[in-house]
């Protein structure tokens, strides 16, 4: 029985995550019919922009007055990840899904692809010739694209049709991927501890783990690897920090020959301050020699790659807590969470002029129009909230599993979708109860010996639904019209 | 690799062989998606299924067989396999209409993935190794190897084409066509609307499952992560962008796309890079080296955003319903075509 009662607060943790996306999912379904694939990577790009966030703006780093508990980073993440990813769903929808209803402009979906290939992939071989250059080449290409080619698409999208249902799916499907490979692309497929999940080793625990000792009298000592920079925002000392692992003040038993060599220089006379680590590296990929920690597993340390060691030492040293919220916390947090937003979001849709507006659209967008409702404007916000859902699922996800990494969408997503057709699509309460009722199913599954089925049972569950009910539990019946 | 290789036989043979595979998915799928109007995603589950069946035939064959019989066992096998599989997940599945069909027959294809990659008697996620019938790969035997395949898949093909133009052309295939444009309408003229969803999705399934028996006897090793959603979703874009209803359409899609996955993984790549290195001019060499980098390493997200252009700017594919010698510029080109001689013949219009 208490295994159960485990098994079965664990599926409604797990359940809650999925709710957080059905909510977009049965919102955007709801208004303009369309399964939204790239919903899931809005919920992966909501979990990176929240580790982005923890990383470089943990509680202690926040430019605010006082000693900040450890949650305030927390807070501040979900801000980051859900308004950001709301964001960057609206230009989503802007860009690419209203030129398929035959509304948008394809010029400006140019123009926007090309500046973000080019930002992304061209930037650094060219401005290593001539920046100037590739500054015009970006800026003049965009404005080249949204000045000249309209002349010519729009006379093209006003001869053809919109698009039909498949090749809007088809249309999300490759959003969807693009997204995922440009994530893998950027954070490397590894997936990432989540910042306050993990528990980093110091220095001392991590040499002796990875790095082969040293013979001393190694050449080459790194000349101030880290320049110590005062924060002028938060001069104090994270909390719980090891007096040891500042980066000021280094002990000689870690590393021998660069200690007694060169003398750091914050210890030149003056008290040494406490500093923060500087925090650019570890993140991105983009030169190759950033690689994670995990690069330097097995390996010995030549003399050129010293500097290199110092200044992941000082990344790491003291940095990250222990995780301050117990397992438990994280469940009522997640549940908690999905409570508040699900009951905002019900008033939101149910008492707001704006949701009257929304369940308009959903009924009749061309009525909806004739009524002097701005549809597109209504679309764009529909969009707005799912990922804003979907970013703070994101950030629960990460603090709630610890891990994060650029597929973790997918296969939530499509459970997620699962959920709201499972609750009826298009109901906010059926998206919460499907996501629980599928959450806690699968983890019963694999609790008692199926585990290596627990994907295979949303699918069954999908199956069944769709042809015992197929307007979900509690969806309302929808005549069909001839 | 040079140019002059492209035209190897060891180098072509492979890609020709999957060009082959993938028209037999490609037209199949049409069946279902771009004639009947059931939009399916779940054809990877079929060509799984066609693949497994075909395999573990070879593999678990109760008695000795020679070669050839086991090798033409073993698509009769993945054929009927895929077929049944069609029938099981056909019939109930004929209740649901739109996205709610290709959601279902998605989760039907995800749910045969992960059964067979935990199913042990066809070594779950390790793969079934399958000997090879009829002539053994080696390096001695290879020409005669894939002059074999090469011969054998493109029969099928178009066994394939013959097949499903045939059934289109038919009174059943009026019948599934009138299905796409309107059911109800349909249904009140006196067509079974049961039986031809069903018709169309069994032969659509059962093709799918012989492209799935060719591919376990050429490649010799199939795997459950060969068959995910991204395999379904190429040969799905292969029919759309050729244009659903159209199967000149989806040959030359298949064309298309095929070749262009694969220009994204070859040394032709370098080509521009060779060219801005003639100039010597530092700034246009870095900028097709940093093209070259991009499409070489980052050729998944190159393919998508082309995906998304392809589907905002032609939704309707190349040739929509038209087949290739329906379209204007066939006309133009070559003058005549089907409609225009009835025109002629009959004496009305230009």
């Amino acid at each position: 029985m208490e295994y159960f009662v485990e098994q079965a607060v664990n599926g409604l943790s797990l359940g809650c995550m999925y709710a957080f996306i059905a909510l977009g999912y049965t919102m955007v379904y709801g208004i303009i019919k369309l399964i939204n694939f790239a919903h899931s990577e809005f919920f992966m790009v909501g979990a990176f922009l929240g580790f982005l966030s923890l990383h470089y703006l943990p509680a202690e780093r926040l430019p605010l007055p006082g000693d900040l508990p450890i949650y305030a980073g927390l807070v501040v993440a979900v801000l980051v990840a859900a308004f950001g990813t709301a964001i960057f769903a609206v230009l989503c929808e802007k860009l690419l899904y209203k030129p398929l209803r035959g509304e948008g402009r394809i010029a400006a979906l140019l123009a926007a692809i090309y500046g973000v290939v080019f930002a992304l992939f061209l930037w650094a071989p060219i401005s290593s010739s001539s920046g100037v250059l590739a500054l015009v080449l970006l800026i003049g290409g965009c404005w080249l694209i949204l000045t000249y080619l309209p002349k010519y698409t729009d006379r093209f999208s006003r001869a053809r049709s919109p698009g039909g249902r498949i090749a809007a799916l088809l249309t999300a499907l490759g959003l969807s991927l693009a997204l995922q490979n440009a994530a893998v692309w950027i954070f490397t497929a590894t997936p990432r501890a989540w910042p306050e999940a993990k528990k980093f080793l110091t220095w001392p625990e991590l040499e002796s783990k990875y790095v082969a000792p040293q013979a001393p009298g190694t050449q080459d000592p790194p000349a101030n690897p880290i320049p110590p920079e005062a924060s002028p925002t938060s001069p104090a000392t994270p909390a719980g920090q090891d007096p040891n692992g500042a980066p000021a003040a280094p002990d000689a038993s870690t590393a021998p020959a660069p200690a007694s060599t060169a003398p750091p220089p914050a210890s030149s006379g003056m008290e040494p301050t406490p500093v923060l680590p500087k925090l650019d590296a570890n993140i991105f990929h983009f030169d190759g020699t950033n690689r994670p920690i995990d690069f330097y597993k097995g390996q010995s340390i030549g003399p050129g790659q010293q500097a290199k060691l110092d200044k992941l030492k000082a990344e790491h040293d003291g940095l990250y807590q222990e995780d301050p919220f117990s397992t438990n916390t994280k469940k009522i947090m997640v549940f908690v969470a999905l409570m508040i937003s699900g009951a905002l979001l019900y008033l939101l849709v149910i008492h707001t002029n704006l949701g009257k507006a929304m369940r308009a659209v959903s009924y009749n967008a061309d009525a909806a129009r004739l009524m002097g409702i701005n549809a597109n404007q209504v679309i764009s916000f529909t969009f707005f909230i799912g990922a804003f859902l979907a970013g703070i699922g994101g950030v629960l996800w990460g603090v709630r599993y610890g891990k994060i990494e650029p597929y973790m969408g997918f296969l939530p997503g499509l459970k997620a979708f699962v959920a709201a057709v499972l609750g009826g699509i298009g109901s906010i309460p059926g998206a919460i109860l499907g996501g629980i009722l599928l959450g806690l199913t699968e983890t019963l599954v694999a609790g008692y010996g199926f585990s290596a089925f627990r994907d295979a049972v949303a699918f069954v569950i999908l199956i069944v639904i769709l042809l015992v009910k197929p307007s979900g539990l509690l969806g309302g019946f929808e005549g069909e019209k001839v | 690799m040079s140019f002059t290789d492209l035209f190897n036989l060891q180098f072509l043979a492979p890609h020709l062989v999957w060009i082959g595979i993938y028209l037999i998915l490609a037209l199949s799928l049409n069946l279902i998606n771009g004639y009947a109007g059931m939009f399916s995603l779940g054809h990877q589950g079929f060509w799984a299924v066609g693949a497994y069946a075909a395999g573990a035939f070879i593999v678990h064959a109760p008695f000795a067989l020679p070669g050839p019989v086991l090798f033409v066992l073993s698509l009769v096998v993945g054929v009927l396999m895929a077929t049944l599989g069609g029938l099981i997940i056909g019939v109930p599945c004929l209740r649901l209409r739109g996205d709610y069909l290709a959601i279902a027959t998605l989760g039907f294809a995800e749910i045969i993935r992960i059964l067979l990659n935990n199913f042990e008697w066809v070594e779950a996620s390790r793969g079934l190794d399958i000997p090879y019938q009829i002539i053994v790969r080696s390096p001695e035997t290879m020409t005669s190897f894939y002059t074999f395949h090469l011969i054998f898949t493109w029969t099928m093909v178009l066994v394939t084409f013959i097949v499903i133009r045939n059934l289109i052309h038919s009174s059943h295939g009026r019948a599934i066509i009138s299905l796409r444009e309107d059911e109800v309408a349909s249904q009140l003229i006196g067509v079974n609307i049961t039986r031809y969803k069903v018709l169309a999705f069994l032969v659509g399934a059962g093709f799918a499952g012989l492209a799935g028996a060719i591919h376990a006897n050429f490649t010799g090793l199939i795997a459950p992560r060969d068959f995910t959603i991204i395999g379904g979703i190429m040969i799905l874009l292969m029919v759309v962008l050729g244009g659903m209803g159209s199967m000149t359409g989806t040959v030359l899609a298949t064309f298309i796309l095929y070749s262009v996955q694969q220009l994204f993984k070859l040394e032709l790549l370098n080509i521009p890079t060779k060219l801005a290195g003639l100039t010597g001019i530092q700034f246009l060499q870095d900028f097709a080296a940093g093209v070259e980098a991009m499409a070489r390493e980052r050729w998944q997200i190159c393919f998508a955003v082309l995906l998304m252009l392809l589907m905002i700017s032609i939704p309707q594919g190349f040739f929509g319903k038209k087949e290739i010698w329906e379209t204007k510029l066939w006309r133009r080109l070559f003058g005549g075509g089907k409609k225009a001689n009835l025109a002629n013949a009959t004496g009305v219009g230009a």
